[in-house]
């Protein structure tokens, strides 16, 4: 019905994304099917552009009065999207995921009545409908877990129409994350034919938990708000344990399976844990961040050390197959660490922050 | 889980791949070989950053309580630190680890907190304050030409933008009028120093692994001091064409080396500055949406066929 690549397709294309191997190549076209895809940051950047070309098509429709603007634009970009994956054979490309994932949650929004009780409720839920269809549609791991990640939205606004209080509130929308996330991590368990439905699992693995933290850790600010004596809430204390309990279970399942994503949640839930733990240790902020980040530097550096010769399989070195597609994103993360003073002497000095500010060649700007 | 083993079997008996290519695929895809290199530098990424934020916030803090040349003696030491153990390293001849270069790195970043900091305590520069960028950019570059370090080489150049008051955060590029005007020309300034800088670098057969972050340097800060004077009333004409030259050059160096970063920049970087043109000139909604949707088309257009030119699936 609709037009993709099937799971030995699929699975010919990933193998030779792996390998840097040429779609051209004769041999393996024939089995690729003449399906296209991009490479990640091209398909980002087409990705981007589709979303601004999807969002002027709305401003257009708006402008010219069109009589539902947002179903009119909704229902032309799905075309224009399926045109593309049927006629041009992209999937994987970008543009064709952001014209139709941008159709499909306009073409919610516009369906949803505005009128009576509960349109959050109904809009939240005709999001997260939109976004795994568009997540099936394309196999997208991203829309997937944002559609699960808005299915909790539309939990918690259920949740507070019942009678609950704000704690059980978020002890229950969080639950519902970690439960995804576990659920995610069992499943990754079987044998699958497409690395698609592998990636799925694996972005819930690590996202949800930290979803399902940030539910938690919102609730216990609350919380301790109203009574600021109380230093390990009944909040804090879930805040604690749920990332604690989850990251130890994705840790080792992880290393047993050796599986990078649930080793990356292992290491997100631990970062939560840290942060929740501020209100047991009581240290300001600076020292905290000076404290945690000393502690996993160490424990990172004798991991290296340790690893550095292969035990059981297991190493540090880097071996994989390819180019490190992430090492520019390395060299853009150092320069925005680098600090830099953005203030005549005098005032106080700012440091490491997220980007780089001017200091003036004439020491003024 | 999934496994293409028997893909990576058969392209390896088409004689697409060879036998080392096919086993270490088939061992990475069974886990026989497992590397954490990939997490193991986000943890030192992470780590880094908390403890530079947490030094930046440290200083602000505790100034009055601890006292200036305690935490400047103090950073001082612990960054000399960092440096002796990269210096170790390079005097045993050992090749430094993933580890070992954030170290480096953490090191170079608590020199530079602690240098700003010390200037705005006790103002040795004077009203030339800023030129501590320099001095700053000058050290970490020697540093990592001396050390080997890519991560260290961004930090000087960085440091180097900033001396030159090339500003990131995309609102400045919506300032008025001259302030601008002059930030884009330091901006092509900055760039071009780079380039320069980076041609003696191959003149003078240094690492050919610096070579890849000056070109990506020099190409976002020029595309940015390029978009800064499209976006000036009075440079508008003279930036766009310039705009348009270095994604020209930009395109073509993507496509000349097979690298498709610098083919995303040149199309990215112009779509950006045209729409950004047509609403500032056209000033009516309509009209603005409609050319900036036929802009984005043509780009999406030529980004797509320009990447059919590229080796697919390269990241």
């Amino acid at each position: 019905m609709f037009a993709r690549p099937s799971a030995e397709q699929e699975r010919w294309m990933a193998a030779a994304a792996r390998l840097g191997v040429s779609r051209d190549t004769p041999w393996l076209a024939e089995r690729i099917g003449g399906w296209k895809a991009a490479g990640t940051f091209t398909r980002g950047a087409l990705f981007a552009l589709g979303v601004v070309a999807a969002g002027l098509s709305v401003a257009i429709a708006a402008l010219l009065h069109v009589p539902g603007p947002f179903l009119v634009a909704g229902l032309a970009l799905v075309a224009v999207a399926e045109q593309l994956i049927e006629r041009r054979r992209l999937f994987g490309a970008g543009v064709e995921e952001a014209l139709e994932v941008v159709g499909l949650l306009l073409i919610g929004f516009a369906l949803v009545d505005g009128s009576g009780t509960a349109f959050e409720i109904r809009l939240a839920l005709a999001l997260a409908l939109a976004l795994l269809a568009a997540g099936l549609r394309f196999l997208n791991p991203l829309f997937t877990t944002l559609a699960v990640a808005t299915l909790s939205f539309a939990l918690d606004l259920i949740v507070s129409t019942l009678e609950v209080g704000a704690l059980s509130r978020a002890v229950i929308v969080a639950v519902f994350c970690f439960a995804a996330a576990a659920v995610a991590l069992g499943l990754g368990a079987a044998r699958l034919r497409r690395p698609a439905h592998d990636a799925m699992l694996d972005w819930l693995v690590v996202a949800m938990p930290v979803a399902g933290y940030l539910w938690l850790e919102g609730r216990s600010a609350s919380a301790l708000a109203a009574d600021p004596r109380q230093h390990l809430s009944v909040a804090s204390a879930v805040a604690i344990a749920m990332p604690a309990l989850f990251g130890a279970l994705s840790l080792r399942g992880g290393i047993r399976r050796r599986r990078h994503a649930p080793i990356l949640a292992g290491m997100a839930c631990a970062g939560c844990v840290g942060y929740a733990l501020r209100h047991v240790t009581g240290l300001a902020l600076e020292v905290r961040l000076i404290v945690w980040g000393s502690a996993a530097l160490v424990l990172a550096l004798a991991l290296d050390r340790y690893l550095r010769t292969p035990r059981a399989g297991i190493t540090s070195r880097d071996v994989g197959l390819g180019k490190d597609a992430l090492g520019l994103l390395q060299l853009v993360g150092a320069g925005a660490l680098t600090p830099s003073a953005t203030q005549p002497p005098g005032a106080p000095f700012k440091g490491a922050g997220g980007g780089f500010d001017g200091g003036g060649a004439s020491g003024g700007y | 889980m999934h496994t293409l083993e028997a893909e990576y079997r058969e392209l390896h008996q088409a004689g697409v791949v060879d036998g080392v290519t096919a086993s270490r695929a088939i061992a990475l895809d069974d886990g026989s070989l497992f590397p954490v290199f990939g997490e193991l530098r986000f943890a030192l990424y992470a780590a880094v950053a908390a403890i530079t934020t947490g030094v930046g916030m440290l200083f602000k803090a505790n100034i009055e309580r601890i006292g200036p040349w305690t935490l400047i003696g103090g950073l001082g030491l612990a960054a000399a630190g960092c440096y002796g153990a990269a210096i170790r390293s390079r005097l045993r001849g050992e090749a430094r680890s993933i580890g070992g270069d954030y170290v480096l790195l953490l090191g170079a970043l608590i020199l530079s907190a602690d240098l700003g900091y010390a200037e705005s305590q006790f103002h040795w520069l004077g009203p030339q304050w800023s030129w501590h960028l320099l001095i700053l950019a000058g050290w970490h570059a020697a540093t990592a030409y001396a050390l080997n370090s890519r991560l260290v080489l961004s930090v000087a150049l960085t440091s180097l933008a900033a001396w030159f008051g090339v500003d990131a955060r995309a609102e400045t590029l919506f300032r008025d009028g001259s302030s601008l005007r002059h930030s884009g020309c330091e901006a092509l300034l900055c760039s071009a120093l780079i380039v320069a800088w980076r041609t003696a670098h191959r003149r003078l057969r240094g690492v050919a692994e610096f070579d890849e972050v000056f070109d990506h340097f020099a190409a976002n800060v020029a595309f940015w001091g390029a978009l800064a004077l499209s976006f000036g009333a009075d440079t508008r004409a003279a930036g766009t064409l310039l705009l348009l030259a270095i994604a020209a050059v930009a395109i073509g160096k993507g496509l000349r080396n097979r690298q498709e970063p610098f083919v995303v920049y040149g199309v990215g970087y112009t779509a950006l500055g045209l729409c950004v043109l047509e609403a500032q000139l056209l000033r009516d909604g309509l009209a603005t949406a409609v050319f900036g949707l036929a802009t984005v088309v043509l780009a999406v257009v030529l980004l797509w066929r320009l990447h059919a030119q590229l080796k697919p699936d390269s990241p």
